[in-house]
């Protein structure tokens, strides 16, 4: 148990610069040290009439400054790589990770609004009207259906997963049994009904809780680079580029060429890999900070709100059910709503939905004070019929237009995610390329000079 | 999942070989964690059994005084005088109590014994039967209820003892009941006394649940809401037997053909009484005008054969009034 929480723990803080950091600072830092210290014993050599030290000495610093420059170049090619390649699947990630959110989302509120429809058929009386018995049935086998892709998607998610499959089955199972004896007219059915619905309350929601809250973490923190993080790699190369300069600058003191074409074209090649990994971290991090605060945030706020709609309808019908003493399930309805409300307001790119809800908590005080004034049969009249005004259909044009909503910001947030990664692919492939040909060029321009020993 | 990792790194073949080792653990999640378990919310055991407190005759009750009041002539600032002008009576019932007080799924409307008591009072207030308001409740909310005032009256198979005495108010005696078992078909036990060992329902906050206790010690007490509760514990096996009164047991008999009530000598005696805040004693002896009356012409044999007769058999004797309290 512990092993695994630790390893959890080491994947969450910033993966790459713990596997990464120890080889590119070595190797980059290294090359520059030696060839910092090169000249200075070099230029007494110089002024000595020893030649015998110049010719044999200087090949070998030209070597080891030619290996510094190679080794430089492959630590750039294969960090940008892997850095951005690992961009790209953090990229993936958030996305298959949003996608996991949503669809425990889905659940939860699917099973809600079944929930929220089956107590209000019993309000109707012992045979449940077929188009909700329909709508019921949909929402059941939809969850079932859900449970098993997300299950498939998220192989962390499996236990939990699991168990919450096990209540859906034990509900369905409670339901069948109140919905079989209401039938007949017994009240042990209401019984079954009322137990089903705090069971699911008690067991069913908070696996789902904790579902949702692992998988909105797991998404924001993939869409969350660390500070540093994004920018070690730019940094490194920055490093290798100090390195070449250093290098060229030793070279035009040894040599009367100032210029070495192929040193040059090395340190231009780490410029522009350094500049070009700068650019696409800076862009990366704004995209993907206007992804969580913009799209991804409202996915949250939507989902969480008609979790809650869906929650307080529910808990409507079996304050009616309750018929009289109903106090805590319309204080749970209270909550909810009032949750909804502060949601839905932060949707402030859709102020309509703020106005349905307004008009369904209408409706509900409407059918408070006719309940509470002793007048039940109309209370629920108002509560099951299909009328223009009544609650079914009050709610039920909040509900579908939230899961429009909702539908999209998904839609968006995913193909935000979708569109950053043929840029990191591309930027992996380039800084390869850019590392290694720096190492080649670097090479070559030192080759031109050490031929003059041969 | 692992697949997609995989293709782009395997360009960088000899960092993704140092990494591989590492890579498992680097590209999963820690599993999502399942709530701690909380406590097991079924059967929950009661334990405290109060002692019954001594204080007289508990089924004597206020006696009515002068002529009984029609609706038009309720005395003026009289409990009643209030619930008229209030324009309905507020009653604490159970809507789950089979035969006695049930919600009917087909109608929707709660029925029963102890509804047509309630329909009775409204008839005596307001000459209309039908002037009232249910308020559902659990047996524990019996008396809070009435001491808050959230309901006039509370008709629901509701013990008249010395303990409830000194927090309400009672009429007199409208039904004897008596505590007996309900147990699976087949079963061979008929007594409380069988029951030692067994797991046994009965609803919380009652004097079923405290004679459970004191008649049967050695039986493994487990509390529901109500009586209905107890009966979808036991149809999911979850106790052995249910204890009540006989009249609730027969609704719950009624409901489940697996369930009976054995031939048995009722182990106590409970004698119902509406009840009613303890400072309505106008009120109480009002209603206890329209209880005699009910007794004397017929009315009460109607509403029992109504609702009792298939079930626990011809219709007894009214029990009689008790009256001297003071």
């Amino acid at each position: 148990m512990s092993q695994t929480s630790h390893r959890g723990g080491a994947t969450g803080v910033a993966p790459p610069p713990v596997t990464a950091s120890p080889q590119p600072t070595a190797p980059a830092t290294t090359p520059p040290a030696p060839m910092a210290g090169r000249p200075r014993p070099a230029t007494p050599s110089a002024d000595t009439p020893a030649p015998a030290v110049k010719t044999t000495d200087t090949p070998r610093r030209l070597r080891l400054v030619s290996l510094g420059v190679v080794v430089a170049g492959v630590v750039v090619a294969l960090l940008g790589a892997m850095t951005f390649s690992y961009l790209a699947f953090s990229l993936s990630r958030a996305q298959a990770d949003t996608a996991q959110l949503i669809r425990v989302q889905k659940i939860q509120s699917n099973l809600l609004s079944a929930d929220a429809t089956t107590t209000n058929a019993f309000l109707v009386g012992g045979l449940a009207p077929p188009e909700q018995r329909a709508v019921y049935d949909q929402a059941l086998s939809s969850t079932s259906a859900l449970i098993v892709e997300a299950s498939e998607a998220q192989p962390a998610d499996a236990t939990a997963l699991s168990a919450l499959n096990q209540q859906v089955v034990s509900y369905a199972a409670a339901i069948e049994q109140a919905r079989a004896n209401n039938r007949l007219g017994l009240p042990v059915g209401a019984q079954y009904l009322r137990n089903a619905s705090a069971e699911l309350r008690s067991t069913a929601i908070p696996i789902l809780d904790n579902l949702v809250s692992s998988n909105a973490t797991r998404a924001s923190d993939q869409m969350d680079p660390r500070a540093g993080y994004l920018y070690i790699f730019p940094v490194i190369s920055l490093l290798a580029l100090v390195g070449v300069i250093l290098g060229q600058v030793w070279l035009a003191r040894r040599f009367k060429r100032t210029i070495n074409v192929g040193m040059l074209a090395s340190a231009v090649a780490l410029l522009v890999i350094t500049v070009g990994a700068l650019i696409a971290a800076q862009q990366l991090n704004n995209t993907l900070s206007s992804i969580s605060n913009g799209s991804f945030a409202a996915v949250n706020t939507a989902a969480d709100a008609r979790i809650d709609a869906n929650n307080a309808k529910s808990n409507e019908s079996l304050t009616l059910i309750a018929r009289g003493s109903g106090q805590d399930f319309e204080t749970a309805w209270k909550s909810s709503a009032d949750s909804v409300a502060e949601n839905v307001q932060r949707l402030n790119d859709r102020p309509e939905l703020l106005n349905q809800w307004q008009a369904y908590t209408d409706v509900h005080a409407e059918i408070r004070t006719l309940d509470d004034g002793g007048r039940w049969e109309r209370a629920v009249s108002l509560a099951t019929g299909a009328g223009k005004n009544s609650s079914n259909t009050v709610f039920g044009t909040f509900d579908s237009n939230l899961a429009d909503y909702l539908e999209g910001v998904s839609q968006d947030t995913s193909s935000a995610l979708a569109a950053e990664r043929p840029l990191m692919v591309v930027a992996a492939i380039l800084a390869l390329l850019g590392g290694l040909a720096a190492a080649l060029l670097g090479r070559w321009g030192i080759g031109a000079r050490l031929k003059e020993y041969q | 999942m692992r697949r997609i990792w995989r293709t782009p790194l395997r360009g960088v073949a000899a960092v993704a070989a140092v990494t591989a080792l590492s890579a498992c653990t680097l590209f999963s999640y820690t599993p999502t964690e399942l709530p701690a378990a909380s406590p097991t919310p079924e059967p929950t055991t009661s334990t405290s059994a109060s002692k019954p407190s001594q204080c007289g005759n508990p089924l004597a009750s206020y006696q009515p005084v002068g002529i009984q009041p029609t609706p038009e002539t309720l005395p003026q600032g009289s409990t009643m005088a209030k619930i008229q002008k209030r324009g309905r009576l507020i009653a604490g019932v159970s809507a789950d109590t089979y035969l006695l007080g049930s919600r009917n799924p087909f109608s929707g409307e709660i029925e029963g014994f102890d509804i047509d008591m309630v329909k009775a009072v409204a008839e005596a207030i307001f000459g209309d039967r039908d002037r009232y308001q249910l308020k559902v409740i659990t047996a524990a909310q019996r008396i809070p209820a009435l001491e808050k005032g959230d309901v006039d009256i509370v008709a629901r198979n509701m013990t008249i003892t010395c303990d409830r005495w000194k927090q309400i108010a009672f009429s007199t005696e409208y039904y004897r009941s008596g505590q007996k078992i309900l147990v699976r078909k087949g079963s061979k036990d008929n007594s409380i006394k069988d029951l030692a060992g067994e797991k046994v329902c009965a609803p919380k906050g009652t004097s079923s649940m405290d004679n459970l206790i004191k008649e049967a010690p050695k039986a493994i007490p487990v509390a529901a809401d109500n009586h209905t509760g107890c009966l979808a514990l036991f149809q999911q096996g979850k106790v052995a037997a249910i204890t009540g009164d006989d009249t609730v047991l027969a609704g719950l008999a009624a409901q489940d053909p697996y369930a009976v009530v054995p031939k048995q000598k009722a182990f106590t005696t409970e004698p119902y009484g509406l009840g009613f805040n303890e400072d309505d004693v106008d009120f109480v002896r009002f209603v206890n005008a329209s209880l005699d009356q009910m007794r004397a012409d017929g009315e009460w044999t109607r509403i029992y054969n109504r609702w009792l007769r298939d079930a626990l058999g011809p219709a007894p004797d009214p029990p009689r009034a008790v009256y001297g309290r003071t």
